[in-house]
């Protein structure tokens, strides 16, 4: 096995040989330290989908549903659509019910206000009246409304105002309306050209009337102005729907196809377009180190207070969102796993309090909710890979839902998805994680592990509970210290450990029989893409020939292919690197900021390659990194995630 | 943001004796014309906070902010107003109300607040850290001022001053301890058990209570229930929190206890505890935590809480009116270095005359000034940091200097007010002085009366 181990240790670009092909005459006198006989477990072991049952019955459903399915997927588009854009019949009332509440609102608005200010006034008599019934030491108060913000006249008086410009609004709008029936089957510019030629003829047409009575110019500014408003309006909802509606399908088959390129931070004219959207301040980084300006620069210290102080203002997010987004911008929570469960959870949570807006599907109008709550967490610290998936499951279910679901069914439906995902993805891929590689753990073994993973640390807890007799070395980094913590939880339980930094791994790497380390996430050519840090050791080990295990969920792995830590990498907080916490004559780099000629790099990842890994224990299996692809072909092509 | 707000108005306090009445309760005092209560809801509006509760000691007292805030907030927000009896205390008052609270969290504002601390901040904050109680905190006012407004004899008696004593954990995250002013005599007691779990605590003396928490409700409900003492929230249930946060009792019923049946709940069950393990596993730890966890090998876990501290930065102003000091102070900070809460817009001379005012010939009003609508003024008056009310009526050769005065007073020929504080419809007659009085409304100060350091009221 070394000996087919040997030639691949020239890191360049090669014809790697994936698949079967003849191996070279094992040498027999050099026994491989994990060999696959020695235990139950051979170290590809791909089984048979465990859910079987179920796959075939979700295949076969499919399969039913398909002509059917297909159908009333079309029926849904076609109703969604006639509802975006009514029959001819419906705007002539529309547009009249329009006319009725302006006349009416103008009437009776200022009357309204009166009387809502004089009643509320004399309310609190009554309230208090009330105080005394209850015997309690502290009798309970009722409450009185004194004020009460009055939605509805201020959307009459927004109107007003729309109709005081233009005096005929009410016909523009009929005018709008009409263009939008023909809009069903015109193109964008189309329509376009269409509603410009009847603005122009409008205008034209007030100005004629008005000739005699004023100067013609100010009369003829002012008319199209106010006529502008509602057209706008009407035109970009129905661009938004048609969008949504009538182009999508096609779309979504291209991105499917196509991944999108990721957001390329030094392309000027994105950032631009990306920090309007935005609702987390982005402000410019300095000095941006060159190789890395790609990718999202770091600037913690202005962006959380500034998100804070927008906390009632962010309507939009909910809030459960929004707390995991604050934990993930403060760092208050990290780690792949339980970065992925908070923001599972916090999805959940903001399905529960969903409701469907009238006239919307909940397939996409909860799906465009989604989003903007993914979009809000990426602004608040990038997603990782793990995450990333897991949002493209949940996005699965919600489009895959049955259309004949009510409105609760569809809501359980999701969160039940949304905690087997959780159980099944994670927790028990945890568990079977740990049963496979407690067997790689033997008497005598001096583990090695890098940082803190939630894996690994289950897996020594698991032997030492099983009552092997092993040491334990943790290797730490600054700024992290992460290794710290999960050192504690260790010495805890009574393991023996050793604790040493990064930079003592060479040396203590001699003494070490296994290396077992955790992964943010496995890409489909087998490099482990993990914490900064990781491929270091991993070719530490694999120069000292010890073997590398990597543990990793089947969830976290990815079809894309890296073969270096530079294109798609996260960017830190370059201050935790200058600045030594416990030592007040270390800051030497205190000012590092207005020093031109100084940048600094803080990488949250980096990318170990397949060479330097001997296994990665996963939910399917123990397997070489080689078969990382077929994993990701198999299980997650399919959508079979569940 | 599932956040509701309660508002404590307060009633009539005593504190502000001669200023405040039945018909002025503290919610009404007027800063820089405008009732100290709008720039708490101005506040709270400009954070979208449109629903608020405001609690008001005292009927007649509630009765007069309800009308005031139905006619100045109609259209705006949707406010409600409780009157509970007198002397109730913050606790009470929440208690009167605890019923109608639903959000999961309440934000609890004192209404005698003039602040542009960011509100959302607080709430995140709290939100942040799952916290049962975050508190603001803001830097104490500096008392520098005293020299050019030494405050009113009466309560001149050399306190060292009413300030908080609060200590932080070394991230200035959390509160590990807190103690009023009034409560600490020669000697700092501090828990034994929270030095250890904390390993330091920052003890500050400069920073002050602003009376605006946020507290997770079912905690304040369960504490205000049991502790039917509880009198005050900043005395009794803050530093209760406080005190109680790494053995806490509170809530030790409300946890969910999942009903088992059958195994598959158990596995669940399982599930749940490693889930919950990898979380916190995964959150960066606090003292808490640590805490909670015990020492090395123990097994036992300990229940705790978070009480969180939002310190506010320092270029925010932040100042409770809750003495004629702090009133005369706001006043003026309001006009003058604070303006922007004020929400009025500036001349160029940095202050502000109503176009209604009508000023006499070599009349000059210097900056950081207030003259109210259809106020008149003699000739050859001079008004230096002053507020003054609306419809006064100013004699000629009239000083006023460093004070306010309310609306409809009548000032005589030739008076000089130095620091003081004038209320409605008061009448100073010719050639009176006052430095550094208060005087109640509709008071007539003599002719020619010299005064300092008094407290003029009718009695």
């Amino acid at each position: 096995m070394d000996a087919r181990r040997a030639p691949r240790a020239v890191i360049d670009p090669k014809v790697r040989r994936v698949g079967f092909f003849a191996p070279p005459e094992p040498d027999p006198t050099i026994s491989f330290e994990v060999s696959p006989s020695a235990n139950s477990l051979s170290p590809v072991m791909i089984p048979p989908p465990r859910h079987s049952s179920e796959i075939v019955g979700l295949h076969a459903r499919l399969a039913a549903d398909s002509p059917s399915g297909e159908e009333s997927v079309a029926a849904g588009s076609y109703s969604s659509s006639s509802e975006f854009f009514p029959a001819p019949v419906s705007p002539a009332p529309s547009s009249r019910i329009v006319a009725g509440d302006f006349f009416d609102g103008a009437a009776s608005s200022p009357s309204r206000r009166g009387g809502g200010g004089k009643v509320a006034s004399s309310f609190p008599r009554g309230g208090f009246d009330l105080t005394a019934v209850k015997a309690s030491s502290v009798p309970a108060s009722e409450l009185t409304t004194v004020s009460v913000v009055n939605a509805a006249s201020l959307a009459i008086r927004e109107r007003e105002k729309v109709g005081k410009g233009g005096g005929s609004a009410v016909e523009v709008k009929d005018q709008a309306l009409n263009t939008k029936q023909k809009k069903e089957k015109t193109s964008k510019a189309e329509r376009r050209a269409l509603q410009e030629a009847q603005r122009a003829a409008k205008a034209a047409a007030i100005a004629e009337g008005n000739k005699a009575s004023g100067t013609l110019a100010s009369v003829n500014v002012k008319p199209a102005k106010a006529a502008k408003p509602p057209q706008k309006v009407d035109n970009v909802s129905v661009a938004a729907t048609e969008k949504k509606g009538g182009d999508r399908p096609p779309e979504k088959d291209r991105k499917k196809d196509v991944p999108q390129p990721r957001m390329q931070y030094d392309d000027k004219s994105r950032v631009e377009k990306a920090k309007r959207r935005a609702v987390v301040k982005q402000t410019e980084a300095r000095n941006r180190v060159e190789l890395f300006r790609h990718l999202p620069q770091y600037e913690h210290g202005s962006q959380l207070p500034d998100l804070e102080a927008k906390f009632f203002q962010l309507d939009s997010v909910h809030p459960a969102v929004y707390k995991v987004g604050l934990q993930y911008l403060s760092g208050d929570i990290s780690g792949g796993n339980a970065r992925c469960i908070a923001m599972l959870q916090a999805f959940q949570e903001a399905i529960k309090d969903y409701r469907i807006p009238s006239e919307k599907t909940l397939v996409r109008d909860l799906t465009a909710k989604i989003s903007s709550y993914v979009s809000f967490l990426i602004e608040c610290r990038p997603l990782s890979i793990s995450m990333g998936n897991a949002i493209r499951f949940l996005k699965s279910r919600i489009a895959k839902l049955p259309l004949t679901l009510s409105e609760s069914e569809s809501k359980t439906s999701l969160q039940s998805d949304i905690e087997r995902f959780i159980n099944e993805k994670i927790i028990l891929a945890n568990k079977v994680i740990v049963k496979h590689a407690v067997t790689k753990v033997r008497d005598g073994d001096v583990l090695l592990t890098y940082g803190s993973s939630s894996a690994v640390e289950m897996i020594l807890l698991h032997a030492h509970e099983l009552g092997k007799q092993f040491r334990v070395v943790v290797v730490d980094s600054r700024p992290k210290l992460s290794g710290k913590l999960s050192l504690r939880r260790l010495v805890e339980k009574g393991l023996s450990c050793t604790y040493t930094h990064i930079n003592a791994v060479s040396y203590i790497m001699n003494e070490v029989t296994r290396v077992f380390l955790g992964a943010s996430s496995v890409l489909s050519n087998g490099t482990v893409y993990s914490g900064v840090g990781t491929a270091c050791v991993a070719m530490v080990a694999h120069a000292f020939h010890v073997p590398v295990l990597v543990c990793c969920e089947a969830y976290k792995f990815h079809e894309r292919v890296q073969q270096d830590s530079i294109c798609s990498n996260e960017l830190g907080d370059p201050d935790v690197i200058a600045t030594v916490r416990s030592r007040e004559d270390g800051n030497h780099l205190e000012a590092w900021a207005n020093t031109e000629n100084l940048q600094l790099l803080n990488l949250i990842y980096d990318a170990t390659p397949s060479d330097y890994v001997s296994m990665i224990i996963t939910d399917y299996g123990m397997v070489p990194p080689t078969s990382v692809p077929v994993i990701v072909r198999e299980y997650s092509r399919e959508q079979v995630w569940i | 943001m599932d956040f509701q707000v309660v508002v404590l108005g307060g009633g009539v306090s005593k504190k502000l004796v001669p200023l405040v009445s039945q018909e002025l309760p503290n919610a009404l005092l007027p800063v820089a014309n405008r009732p100290v209560l709008s720039y708490v809801l101005e506040y709270l509006e400009l954070s979208n906070l449109k629903d608020l509760i405001v609690v008001v000691e005292g009927e007649e007292a509630a009765l007069h902010v309800g009308a005031w805030i139905s006619g100045a907030y109609a259209d705006r927000l949707h406010v409600e107003v409780a009157a509970v009896p007198e002397d109730v205390g913050t606790a009470g008052a929440i208690r009167a109300i605890s019923h109608h609270l639903t959000a999961k969290d309440i934000l609890v504002v004192s209404g005698d607040l003039v602040t542009d601390v960011p509100l959302g901040a607080v709430a995140a904050t709290h939100r942040r850290h799952d916290a049962f109680v975050t508190a603001m905190l803001c830097s104490a006012p500096v008392s520098g001022h005293s020299e050019s407004v030494s405050s009113g004899g009466k309560d001149k008696a050399k306190k060292p001053g009413r300030y908080d004593l609060i200590g932080l954990d070394p991230t200035k995250q959390f509160l590990v301890h807190i103690a009023t002013g009034a409560e600490v005599e020669k000697d700092l007691r501090i828990q034994k058990s929270m030095l250890p779990a904390v390993g330091q605590i920052e003890i500050r003396a400069d920073l002050m209570d602003a009376h605006l928490y946020a507290f997770k409700r079912s905690v304040l409900q369960e504490v205000l229930d049991q502790k039917s003492a509880f009198h005050s929230l900043k005395h009794d249930v803050l530093p209760y929190l406080v005190r109680s946060q790494l053995k806490s009792e509170v809530l030790l019923n409300g946890m969910p206890q999942a009903e088992e049946n059958g195994t598959e709940r158990v596995i669940s069950q399982s599930n749940q505890q490693m889930l919950s393990q990898i979380l916190a596993n995964a959150s960066k730890p606090t003292f808490h935590l640590w805490h909670a966890l015990g020492p090395y090998g123990s097994t036992s876990v300990r229940r705790t809480h978070k009480c969180c501290a939002y310190i506010a930065g320092s270029n925010k102003y932040c100042a409770r009116l809750n003495s004629i000091q702090a009133y005369s102070d706001i006043n003026r900070d309001v006009i003058g270095e604070a303006s922007h809460l004020s929400g009025y817009s500036f001349s160029s001379q940095n202050n502000i005359i109503h176009p209604s005012a009508e000023l006499g010939a070599k009349t000059t009003v210097g900056p950081h000034c207030m003259l109210g609508e259809g106020s008149q003024m003699g000739d050859k008056c001079s008004v230096k940091r002053s507020v003054i009310g609306r419809h006064c009526r100013i004699g000629a050769s009239v000083k006023v200097v460093n004070s306010v005065v309310m609306n409809h007073v009548t000032i005589g020929d030739s008076c000089s007010i130095q620091g003081s504080v004038i209320c409605s419809n008061v009448q100073l007659q010719e050639r009176a002085v006052l430095k550094d009085c208060q005087v109640g409304a509709g008071f007539v100060v003599a002719a020619g009366s010299e005064c300092k350091g008094e407290v003029l009221a009718k009695k």
